[in-house]
């Protein structure tokens, strides 16, 4: 089953994955970093949804809470790293079609936290990534 | 033109994807002509990288490299490689 991105469903599942996964777990367990995700509109998109955040409490290899931010309404909360992307490149590393690392080479995925840790824990990125591209999106 | 792997031992990473990203820019935009950096591979348990270069010499590899590189990722090895590309077996 395929879920609309980005969508309460999609969340869901994805928290679930996250926390079932054994190898996430293992490779992640003593990853300490929250995060915010920002979804940006393409240029010229005009959804009223976006651009919007989730937050992802990731801890110790689990994801402790998640939830979506509308950024017209609420805050982010203060998190270990926010990452900003267009929904495009989003999808396109959720869907295994843009590595991770290339994304941030390139600052199509741009982070703002500390990219010393992040390079050092580069093992637990590609497997959050990874468990992302278990919940199809459509 | 000959191939070398030089391995560093990363003692510094850096603390911005900005810094990340622009000292190794500086390092490409300097490995021109008859210095090409080809690839580098991380070892994020060891804290190694692994580059792959093609060069003249040794020295030409070295003009490439940011005066600070021997206190972030000191160069433990380098030699001189010889490319097998499987490739080639296609």
């Amino acid at each position: 089953m395929a879920y609309s991105f980005p969508s309460e469903e999609w969340l869901q599942v994805l928290v679930e994955v996250l926390n079932s996964d054994q190898r996430y777990a293992e490779i992640a367990q003593n990853w300490e970093g929250d995060m915010n995700v920002v979804i940006e509109p393409e240029d010229g998109d005009r959804r009223h949804d976006l651009p919007m955040a989730v937050y992802l409490d990731l801890w110790h290899g689990k994801c402790r809470g998640a939830w979506f931010i509308n950024l017209e309404k609420e805050e982010m909360p203060d998190a270990a790293y926010t990452l900003r992307a267009r929904i495009g490149n989003i999808e396109q590393l959720f869907t295994g079609q843009l590595d991770p690392i290339q994304a941030m080479m390139t600052r199509r995925l741009r982070v703002e936290g500390n990219m010393a840790y992040m390079l050092r824990n580069v093992p637990t990125v590609l497997d959050f990534v990874r468990c992302c591209k278990e919940v199809p999106i459509k | 033109m000959p191939h070398y792997l030089l391995v560093h031992k990363v003692a510094m990473y850096p603390e911005s994807q900005d810094e990340w990203i622009d000292q190794w820019r500086e390092v490409r935009k300097k490995a021109h002509g008859d210095v090409e950096w080809l690839h580098s591979f991380l070892d994020p348990a060891e804290g190694k990288l692994y580059c792959q270069w093609k060069a003249e010499n040794i020295e030409a590899i070295m003009k490439c490299l940011p005066p600070g590189i021997q206190e972030q990722a000191p160069i433990e090895s380098s030699s001189e490689i010889i490319l097998f590309d499987t490739l080639w077996l296609d």
